[in-house]
């Protein structure tokens, strides 16, 4: 549902600099309704940064963030963000109760509007029952719920979360998950940074990776994780042959049983594998484009990179 | 206004919560009481038993100096805490991720530490208040005027010292604070006050110590002139200078406090 026709976070050669060290090097993104991005990166690859830059908590060294088209130094902008920073600071000596209406008061939700909301998010966060409770004697699992409910508390436009699903049980992930894609679906904008790439690569509609500052690849997580010009092809009868076929439109670089992954040559087509393997008198099972684990697809980009310098 | 409420709220909650405020409170009350409890009906000053007039203006400038030195030892650990305590905890990225700005937050931060003080004060006079009133035989409201005189001081050293926290570590704050407050005790003696202003010293020492009477915050000569506005119920000549001092330090204070706050990254 888009209701919205500019981007709700527009960042433009962004660059944050601690003396002589870039924490983040002319980095530029926008975030669009109803979008979750994923945010990889090492650990001081500069995705904290990024995110700390948009909220006003550190300033940049050159570049601008617009936030629904408004200079993000306009703090009635961040009225309009859900933030959960990793590791979140709770205020522990509160009860669960006490800790979101702080928090809902804060937002500036009036009375009637925060009771309302507490109650609907405890319920939902499974803590109801734990309502009056100190906070400091929740689980991490608990306090990782608690986090997340003052993130979404607002009714924001744009969330950011910084490993949302920490500490959280896979039942609990599974929720989380699903209130993310609720409110996608009423036009927020996610912008997700999680060390479990399985997690981003279920979740995000694109990706971007950055190292040591720098973006080094960006795009749709399926573009990302499809490896060009190579195709899985699965037989019904395995054939030696098979192989000197392939080899005048391209290679086989792995067989495994009936299961045979090509690469092909330039100009040539997925209907050239059909034909190749058709004229053997062999019947094809499945063809489909070779993809990559996004961890796979991190992994190798950063050790690429590493490799270079 | 919601927000505003929202900040003083944590503050005061998470003071709430600490040991020490009610360790200094506790220690306060039995002091006030002792104190309280021994002064004399038939006090002689000068070999002369004193009237029941000028005894109970010796209350109240007791009972005020009393309670402000107990609520300034407060004050200057609220200030320690006021700028440092979410940031510390890294609590301050949840609460500057919302939608308030960077002077509502810290007004509203010292705002709560004054609440937190000077209920200290309140508390702590209301007991002697109590005390003298019933071994006097009196109802004497005047102490009232002096003790809501005493906020000035108390917002004055809870600014001062949150401005230098800003700037420094909030131990070496403290420290600077308690230094601040014992040195502004000698400056308001009267006889060094007259060696300052006047001619008998040579004048390189004369500027610096006129330079270091600015400096230091008025917080003794406030005390001071709660105690003649009680007793006198007029604040004189030196009473208007003090204000006037202690308004510009206090707006200076909060003016840097912001200017400095805004500028900080977390």
């Amino acid at each position: 549902m888009v209701l919205y026709d500019m981007a709700l976070v527009e960042i433009d050669s962004l660059t944050k600099k601690y003396g002589n060290l870039t924490a983040l090097d002319s980095f530029s993104f926008q975030l669009n309704e109803g979008e979750i991005v994923g945010l990889l990166g090492r650990n001081g690859a500069g995705k904290t940064t990024a995110m700390k830059l948009i909220l006003d908590l550190i300033r940049p060294t050159s570049g601008t963030i617009k936030i629904m088209g408004k200079n993000h130094y306009n703090h009635t902008m961040r009225r309009q963000i859900g933030f959960l920073p990793e590791n979140p600071a709770l205020t522990l000596h509160l009860s669960a109760i006490n800790s979101l209406n702080y928090y809902g008061m804060l937002i500036g939700l009036d009375k009637a509007t925060r009771k309302k909301k507490i109650d609907m998010l405890l319920n939902r966060m499974g803590l109801f029952d734990y309502r009056n409770t100190r906070i400091n004697g929740f689980s991490l699992g608990m306090q990782q719920r608690i986090a997340f409910s003052q993130a979404v508390m607002g009714e924001p436009k744009i969330l950011i979360l910084d490993e949302p699903t920490s500490g959280l049980d896979p039942i609990w992930r599974r929720e989380i998950r699903s209130i993310i894609r609720e409110m996608t679906n009423n036009g927020c904008g996610v912008f997700l940074s999680s060390h479990i790439l399985a997690e981003i690569e279920l979740e995000c509609d694109r990706a971007i990776i950055i190292d040591k500052g720098k973006v080094i690849k960006e795009g749709k997580i399926d573009t990302l994780i499809t490896v060009k010009r190579q195709y899985e092809v699965e037989v019904n009868h395995f054939k030696q042959s098979l192989i000197k076929n392939i080899d005048k439109i391209g290679r086989v670089l792995e067989i495994n049983g009936n299961k045979l992954r090509i690469e092909l040559n330039g100009g040539f087509a997925p209907q050239d594998i059909i034909d190749a393997v058709n004229k053997e008198g062999v019947d094809i099972i499945s063809l489909s484009s070779f993809k990559l684990t996004l961890e796979e697809v991190f992994v190798d980009l950063v050790k690429e990179k590493d490799k270079r310098k | 206004m919601t927000r505003f409420a929202g900040i003083i709220y944590g503050f005061i909650s998470y003071i709430g919560r600490r040991k020490t405020f009610y360790t200094v409170l506790g220690f306060g009350l039995v002091f006030v009481f002792i104190s309280s409890c021994f002064y004399s009906e038939n006090l002689i000053i000068n070999q002369r038993t004193i009237e029941q007039s000028e005894l109970i203006k010796i209350v109240r400038a007791v009972t005020l100096y009393l309670s402000t030195f107990w609520g300034m030892i407060f004050a200057i650990l609220m200030g320690m805490t006021t700028s440092t305590s979410e940031t510390d905890s890294k609590q301050i990225y949840l609460v500057l991720s919302k939608p308030i700005t960077r002077a509502e937050y810290i007004l509203s931060r010292m705002f709560g530490a004054l609440v937190i003080s000077f209920s200290i004060i309140f508390i702590m006079s209301f007991l002697s208040w109590i005390i003298y009133n019933l071994r006097l035989g009196m109802l004497d409201l005047r102490l009232w005027i002096g003790v809501g005189t005493i906020t000035l001081d108390l917002t004055l050293v809870i600014s001062f010292v949150t401005l230098i926290s800003l700037i420094i570590p909030r131990i070496l704050a403290g420290f600077i604070g308690i230094i601040s407050y014992l040195s502004s005790f000698i400056l308001s003696i009267e006889v060094i006050k007259e060696l300052i202003f006047s001619g008998q010293i040579p004048v390189h020492i004369r500027i610096i110590a006129r330079i270091i009477y600015i400096i230091v915050p008025p917080f003794a000569s406030i005390t001071k002139l709660a105690t003649n506005l009680t007793n006198e119920l007029s604040i004189g000549q030196s009473g208007i200078s003090t204000l006037i001092h202690a308004l510009a330090y206090l707006i200076t204070c909060l003016f840097l406090c912001v200017i400095i706050f805004r500028r900080k990254e977390f």
